[in-house]
């Protein structure tokens, strides 16, 4: 199972992943994959709350988004979160390669 | 069962719809609630191969099963016959399962080739008593 980890120069790190809980969370929010590309903002958004629901049930939305305004957002790490949650969702259905990686994301 | 599992979960369907569909089957094969829903996806995939070797065990016990069925039909199988001669006996059920691991084999030949030793030890025995009376 991949998994980014984010880690900021104060050390604190969070990783990242996905289950089926919060991928349920996040399809509730109205979040829609193919949308990244019509609404980037909001899907981008939500598509990082539901990085941290797994690991940190405990963070609300705004904890979340507070954190996600301290990490740049570039294409690549978005690709990686994406595809992170891509692998979650089609983990039974046998259309997944083996694509796990162990992103590591620092913030300069 | 199986196929359920490979069906896309977009089609036609939300991702929870799909998910709801896929989780009693994971946990008819073992898996837990909490494993499907909160734990890593990949879980699942562990109870799927499970599942996958715990049938193939199940069908290779119901294959011996009726192997053994077969044996001891075969083995009565003389005196089913209407025309058989009289005094045909039956073959006697075998004494012991059949070995079915290379080491349950060696195991068997191990014993088999102890047991004619002690036969050929006994005769052995036998010849040299069987000399001493007749000197």
């Amino acid at each position: 199972m991949g998994k980014i980890v984010i880690k900021n120069e104060a050390g604190k790190s969070y990783e990242l992943a996905f289950n089926r809980s919060a991928i349920v969370r996040m399809e509730k929010a109205g979040f829609k994959a193919e949308n990244i590309e019509k609404e980037p903002l909001s899907t981008v958004v939500l598509l990082m709350r539901g990085a941290f629901y797994k690991n940190y049930p405990q963070l609300a939305d705004e904890e979340i988004d507070a954190i996600c305004d301290e990490i740049e957002m570039d294409e690549a790490f978005i690709k990686a979160v994406m595809e992170l949650y891509a692998e979650a969702v089609l983990s039974l259905n046998g259309q997944n390669k083996n694509t796990s990686k162990n992103f590591k994301w620092e913030k300069n | 069962m199986g196929e359920e599992l490979n069906a896309s979960p977009h089609e036609g369907k939300t991702i929870e719809q799909a998910f709801n569909e896929i989780c009693p089957y994971l946990i008819a094969m073992g898996c837990s609630y909490d494993d499907f829903w909160y734990n890593d996806t990949d879980i699942a995939k562990q109870y799927l191969k499970a599942h996958e070797i715990k049938r193939r065990q199940e069908n290779e016990r119901l294959w011996l099963q009726g192997y053994y069925f077969y044996v001891a039909l075969c083995d009565v199988a003389p005196v089913l016959n209407a025309f058989a001669k009289k005094g045909t006996k039956v073959q006697p059920y075998p004494n012991e399962p059949f070995a079915l691991t290379m080491e349950e084999i060696a195991e068997r030949r191990e014993q088999e080739e102890q047991e004619r030793q002690n036969r050929l030890q006994n005769l052995k025995e036998k010849l040299k008593e069987m000399s001493k009376k007749g000197e």
